[in-house]
C-alpha cells in the first residue's frame, strides 16, 4: 500500500478500526504513522474541550427583559424574587468591584513584567492563596439560587489561573503563556462582575 | 413544596425548574439559564468564533426555548432539546451568511496529497488545559463550514448521519469536511509549535 492509497482511507480510519493492511503500512511509514497519531490526538483533544466559556451578564439581562415584555414571566409574588429585587447595598457593589479591580491590576502588572521565573512565581502565589477567602465572601452575597453556579464558575476559573500561572512559570518569555494568564484573570474579574450584578439586597 | 425549598435557600432541580417555568416563574427561568448557559454559549462561540455573535445567538436560543417550554413533554432530555435548538439557531445564522457547508469541490489549502514532514515539530499531544486552549484557538481559525462540522462531530459528539440531517448535506460530505478540518487543525497546531521551537 502506498501513502497515496493510505490517504484515501485515512478519514474513515481515524474514527474506526485499523485493519491488518493499514497496520502494516503504518508500521513501515513514519510519515503516515505520525499523521494518524496527530489526527487522533486532535479528535480526542476536542472531546476534552469543556463548556467553560460564560456569556456576559448582558445576555441574561436581555433575556429577562424580553421575557417580561412578551409576558412569559408572571409577576413574582414573593418579596425578593429575581425580577423585583431592591437595589443592592453599596457595600456589596464595592466589595465585588474592588476585587475585580485588584485582579485586573495584578493581571496588567503580570503581563508587563518581564522578570525572572522565580520572581514571577513569587508574585503569583499570594494571589492564588488569597483568592478563596474573597470567593467565599463574594458567594455569601449571591442569591442561593445562583450560588452553586457561581461556585462552579469560580472553581473553573481558579483552575485556569493555576494552569496559566504554572505555564508562565515554566515559559517566562512566552507571550502566549502570559496572554493566557491575563485572559484567566479577566475571566475571574468577569465572574466577580457578574456575581456583583446578582448580589442579594 | 418548591416554595418551601426556595425559602430554605435550596436550589431547584432541573425538573422542578422546568415545571415552574411552565407556570411563568421568573426564578425558574433563571435557574434553567444558569444550568445551561455555559454549554450553549460555548457551542455558539466555537461555531462562530465571535464572542459578540455567540452572545446574540445564546440569547436567541434561550428565547426560543423559553417561548416553547410549555410544549416540553420530557420525551427527550431537556439538555438535548435545548442543544439541538441552539445548533439550529447557529446554523440558521451561518446559512444567512452562506457559511454552513464548504462544497466538496471547494478545496481550500488542505495539504492532503502526501503527509509531509513538518520542520521538526513534535507529535501533537493535547493533554493540558493550555494545549486545549491552543486547540480551541485553532478551531476558531478554521473556515466556518469546516468548523461547524468539526465542532458538531468531534466536540459535541454528533454522528455523521445526524450532522447530514441538521446541515442538509450528504453523509459523505460531512465525513470529507471533518477530515479536511482535522488536517487543517493539524497544520495550524504544528505551525504554531514549530514557531515556538524556533523562537528563543
Amino acid at each position: 500500500m502506498t501513502c497515496i492509497e493510505f490517504q484515501d482511507i485515512l478519514g474513515d480510519m481515524i474514527d474506526g478500526e485499523t485493519d491488518a493492511q493499514h497496520a502494516a503500512h503504518l508500521s513501515s511509514c513514519s510519515s503516515c504513522s505520525e499523521l494518524v497519531s496527530d489526527l487522533r490526538a486532535i479528535a480526542s483533544g476536542a472531546k476534552l474541550l469543556c463548556a467553560d466559556s460564560e456569556p456576559s451578564p448582558r445576555v441574561w439581562a436581555n433575556i429577562q427583559r424580553t421575557l417580561e415584555a412578551e409576558g412569559i414571566i408572571r409577576p413574582a409574588t414573593q418579596p425578593g424574587a429575581t425580577l423585583f429585587r431592591q437595589r443592592r447595598p453599596w457595600s456589596s457593589v464595592w466589595l465585588a468591584t474592588g476585587a475585580a479591580v485588584v485582579l485586573l491590576a495584578l493581571a496588567a502588572f503580570f503581563y508587563t513584567n518581564h522578570t525572572t521565573r522565580n520572581q514571577q512565581v513569587a508574585q503569583t502565589q499570594p494571589q492564588s492563596l488569597g483568592a478563596s477567602a474573597d470567593d467565599m465572601e463574594l458567594l455569601s452575597h449571591v442569591s442561593p439560587a445562583a450560588r452553586a453556579s457561581y461556585a462552579d464558575d469560580l472553581e473553573t476559573v481558579n483552575a485556569f489561573i493555576r494552569d496559566a500561572e504554572d505555564n508562565v512559570a515554566q515559559n517566562p518569555n512566552d507571550d502566549e503563556a502570559r496572554h493566557f494568564l491575563v485572559q484567566a484573570y479577566q475571566e475571574r474579574a468577569m465572574v466577580y462582575a457578574s456575581a456583583m450584578d446578582r448580589s442579594m439586597p | 413544596m418548591t416554595g418551601a425549598r426556595r425559602r430554605q435557600g435550596e436550589k431547584l432541580s432541573e425538573a422542578e425548574a422546568i415545571e415552574q417555568a411552565k407556570q411563568g416563574d421568573a426564578e425558574a427561568f433563571e435557574v434553567l439559564y444558569n444550568l445551561h448557559k455555559r454549554r450553549v454559549y460555548s457551542l455558539c462561540l466555537r461555531m462562530t468564533a465571535n464572542a459578540a455573535e455567540a452572545e446574540d445567538l445564546t440569547q436567541e436560543a434561550f428565547m426560543q426555548l423559553f417561548r416553547k417550554i410549555a410544549t416540553f413533554r420530557g420525551e427527550s432530555a431537556f439538555s438535548t432539546w435545548l442543544h439541538r435548538m441552539a445548533v439550529n439557531v447557529v446554523l440558521m445564522q451561518l446559512r444567512k451568511k452562506g457559511l454552513v457547508v464548504v462544497p466538496l469541490e471547494d478545496d481550500i489549502e488542505t495539504e492532503e496529497e502526501a503527509p509531509k514532514k513538518d520542520f521538526g515539530a513534535q507529535d501533537l499531544a493535547l493533554e493540558g488545559s493550555i494545549d486545549r486552549l491552543r486547540l480551541q484557538n485553532a478551531i476558531g481559525k478554521l473556515p466556518p463550514g469546516y468548523r461547524s462540522i468539526f465542532v458538531l462531530h468531534d466536540v459535541e459528539g454528533y454522528e455523521h448521519n445526524e450532522i447530514a440531517e441538521i446541515i442538509g448535506c450528504s453523509i459523505g460530505n460531512s465525513k470529507s469536511q471533518l477530515h479536511k478540518a482535522r488536517m487543517k487543525l493539524r497544520e495550524l497546531l504544528r505551525t504554531r509549535r514549530a514557531e515556538k521551537a524556533i523562537k528563543p
